[in-house]
């Protein structure tokens, strides 16, 4: 059909368009009906089905029908749209019909009242009378002419604004980016519909078929941000891949649909950046949340101030996509190993043991099942709950327990933690946890870089000088985020770590140094931290080998970890007790095994320190035992004997309100 | 202790519904566009048909998918009461 012109504003195929229309709201029926049926299917099935997987997929079905009703309610907008244009097009050509019959009346008028006047004037001696009311007539019907001409380019003007209408609310119906030039929408002209219905397969399909660049990146969020949590969940479980394209950083799309969020990266100062990322999340809905975890993962996984759901929700993705290079690297190096004669070089054995050891520790990540305190107090399995997830950097933090607890602590493992080992500081976060009445604590596992692999290496400050940056800001976008009383502990060098991240600007409710070695490195006083009436408390238990660096420095250098914590002023320090708090005739908690023993003995679950009593104690705000020295008796030098109170089974030790 | 309890046949005919419910859901109008008479509009209806086509794709993949979950649940279920050794007329496992 041809385009409609300043002659005919009203072509158009309005019988073709009635057709489109009358299937359309055919469809809507058939939505309202299916909306229906889904909830009948939903109520049969569950009046039968029973447990947490009946539960989640009633929930599932819950949603869908929402999606089909509001779909529904889309299309039926449109198709109002629609008809209202249409109805304005048929007017406008009806219209144009009768103007141009006026039109050509008139001109026709127009051109007989001429010719009567130029008969008229062709006289010898015209009558003047006659003349004139010839000249009326003519002047008459060119009045016509134009009249009818004005209406015609009404009618014109009418044409352009039902266009506008059309163009402007059918698009405002579209996903942003979705129509108009250069829009994503015209990417999916060829792909078929019926690819969503082939599960994971047909979604790689479809996302196979997008091209490469800003488009098509476009339409691969539309889908995912489409797709129901299952859905979503089965794509990345089957195509860890797509979650690859994910990963990149804000683009123009995102700075347009989330342009607060956008203004907040930009913003300098970590502090005040996490205040602006805090407000802009404030004011996104629940659904543009989770549309910025899996659309936006690369950007919001890490970022501070975002809430702590939404990043564990990024994450899964991130550890995706960190799936999916570890894979692809593994199959690269198999290949190569296997086309190469002869035995392995040590370096490719080292790198495919490093990509299996990658593969196994995404796969437990995603789909393995953790130990985690269920509703009755008692254990039950979850899924790994990852807030910091940066292969590249060797940073991670692992959620242990409900995010909505109104403690939560932040706590850092010693020399030679890794990404490798982050299991061991998890079990020992869930021992805590489990130690205290559910939801009211939680426990962020957290490691910010490399530590010192080695005791040898562990006099070296670098490491905490390095992460101090990064724990700094994340324990204050905890805090900030989460409006949780915040407590920082660091074991071992861990403590180190927190001591510096205090001289960074990190201001939490509480720290605790446990055996640690160090109150940062280049402390000397609590004068040197961003808060120095932060309330710490530290423990260390008499005989731990830590003793032997803390305090050590020199300086110029980076040996040592600032003043030993237990003697630095402003810090309480703690009782270690007895390696058994609840029998008064255990032994004092002592010696090498003491470093690691203040959290109990892996062997025996029921039998804690009362170093473990005084942790909880912290991180919860209970009432802690204080250290008491002491006694020591010397005749000689070489002859000193030392008391300790607590192994006196009598000796009961002072307390204190934890502030 | 939670029950869990599903029925093959019950889970295997809400697949099949919601199957049927999902191509219901379908509408794929690419092919018929009209022609509304200006580049304008028929880009808008073009762009809208397409939006159509697989918003409505998705929803069903959605539905569909939601079916085949079911009967895979069902499907667990019998496989850990066949495991477990126990008759399989009510298919109910406790864990």
């Amino acid at each position: 059909m041809t385009d409609w012109d300043e002659q005919h504003p009203g072509r158009g195929d309005t019988a073709g368009m009635d057709a489109l229309i009358a299937r359309v709201l055919e469809h809507v029926h058939t939505l309202d009906q299916s909306a229906d049926e889904l909830r009948a299917v939903t109520e049969r099935l569950t009046s039968t089905w029973r447990g947490a997987g009946a539960d989640a997929w009633a929930v599932e079905n819950t949603g869908a029908e929402g999606e089909l009703r509001a779909f529904r309610q889309q299309l039926y907008d449109g198709l109002d749209v629609a008809n209202q244009y249409n109805e304005a097009v048929r007017l406008i050509a009806a219209r144009t019909v009768t103007i141009e019959g006026d039109l050509d009346q008139a001109r026709y008028a127009e051109s007989m009242a001429q010719a009567a006047l130029d008969e008229l004037r062709a006289l010898d001696d015209p009558d003047s009378w006659e003349v004139s009311r010839a000249r009326s007539r003519v002047d008459l019907a060119q009045e016509d002419a134009v009249y009818a001409t004005r209406q015609l380019a009404q009618l014109v003007f009418e044409r352009q604004q039902a266009d506008t209408y059309l163009t402007s609310s059918l698009g405002a119906g579209l996903p942003t980016g979705w129509g108009g030039g250069g829009g994503f929408g015209a990417l999916t002209a060829a792909l078929p519909a019926v690819a969503f219905s082939r599960g994971p397969e047909g979604l790689a399909v479809w996302i196979a078929g997008l091209p490469d660049g800003a488009e098509g990146d476009a339409a691969l969020r539309w889908l995912v941000e489409n797709l129901s949590d299952a859905q979503f969940e089965a794509l990345l479980a089957a195509h860890p891949e797509v979650a690859s394209r994910l990963m990149g950083g804000p683009d123009g799309a995102f700075a347009e649909r989330f342009p607060a969020l956008a203004t907040a990266l930009d913003v300098g100062g970590p502090d005040a950046r996490i205040a602006a990322v805090i407000d802009a999340c404030a004011g996104l809905s629940a659904h543009d949340l989770v549309v910025i975890a899996r659309c936006y993962p690369g950007v919001v996984g890490n970022l501070d101030g975002v809430p702590l759901t939404t990043r564990i929700a990024a994450n899964r993705v991130a550890i995706s996509a960190d799936l999916a290079a570890s894979r692809a690297g593994l199959a690269a190096m198999e290949d190569l190993l296997a086309e190469e004669p002869g035995e392995p070089a040590p370096m490719q054995l080292t790198l495919l043991a490093g990509f299996r050891a990658s593969v196994a520790r995404c796969e437990d990540l995603l789909y393995g099942e953790v130990a985690v305190v269920g509703n009755g107090g008692g254990f039950t399995t979850g899924r790994h709950q990852v807030v910091v997830f940066d292969a590249a950097a060797g940073r991670f933090g692992e959620l242990v327990g409900d995010p909505a607890a109104p403690n939560i602590a932040v706590v850092l493992g010693g020399t030679g933690t890794g990404v490798s080992n982050m299991s061991g500081q998890y079990d020992r976060a869930l021992d805590l946890v489990a130690g205290v009445p559910e939801h009211s604590l939680a426990i962020i596992t957290y490691l910010g870089g490399s530590m010192p692999p080695t005791l040898d290496m562990a006099t070296r400050s670098r490491y905490a000088m390095d992460i101090a940056p990064h724990l700094a800001s994340f324990a204050n976008g905890v805090k900030a985020v989460t409006g949780a009383t915040i407590t920082v502990a660091g074991h071992s060098y861990g403590g180190s770590v927190v001591g510096r991240a205090e001289v960074e600007g990190m201001v939490v409710d509480r720290i605790l140094h446990i055996e640690s070695a160090g109150s940062g490195p280049g402390v000397d006083s609590v004068q040197d931290y961003a808060a120095p009436e932060t309330p710490r408390y530290s423990m260390t238990a008499p005989g731990d080998p830590i003793g032997m660096i803390q305090g050590l420095s020199a300086g110029g250098t980076d040996l040592g970890h600032g003043m030993d914590p237990d003697i630095l002023d402003g810090v309480v320090r703690l009782e270690t007790g007895r390696v058994n708090a609840r029998d008064p005739h255990s032994p004092v908690l002592s010696g090498s095994d003491a470093h690691s023993g203040v959290f109990g003995d892996d062997t025996k679950r029921n039998v804690k320190p009362d170093a473990w009593d005084n942790i909880l104690a912290v991180m919860t705000g209970g009432e802690v035992t204080v250290w008491t020295a002491p006694t020591v008796e010397s005749t000689v030098p070489w002859d000193v004997e030392v008391t300790y109170p607590m192994s006196d089974p009598t000796f009961v030790p002072p307390t204190q309100v934890v502030r | 202790m939670t029950e869990l309890a599903i029925s093959a046949d019950d889970a295997e005919d809400a697949c099949a519904r919601l199957t049927r419910v999902g191509d219901a859901v379908a509408l794929d109008l690419r092919a018929f566009s009209p022609d509304p008479g200006a580049p304008g509009p028929r880009d808008a209806v073009e762009q809208w048909l397409g939006w159509v086509a697989m918003r409505s794709g998705v929803l069903a993949g959605r539905v569909q998918g939601s079916g085949r979950a079911a009967a895979d649940a069902a499907g667990l279920l019998t496989d850990t009461d066949q495991h477990l050794g126990r008759a399989t007329a009510g298919m109910q496992v406790a864990v």
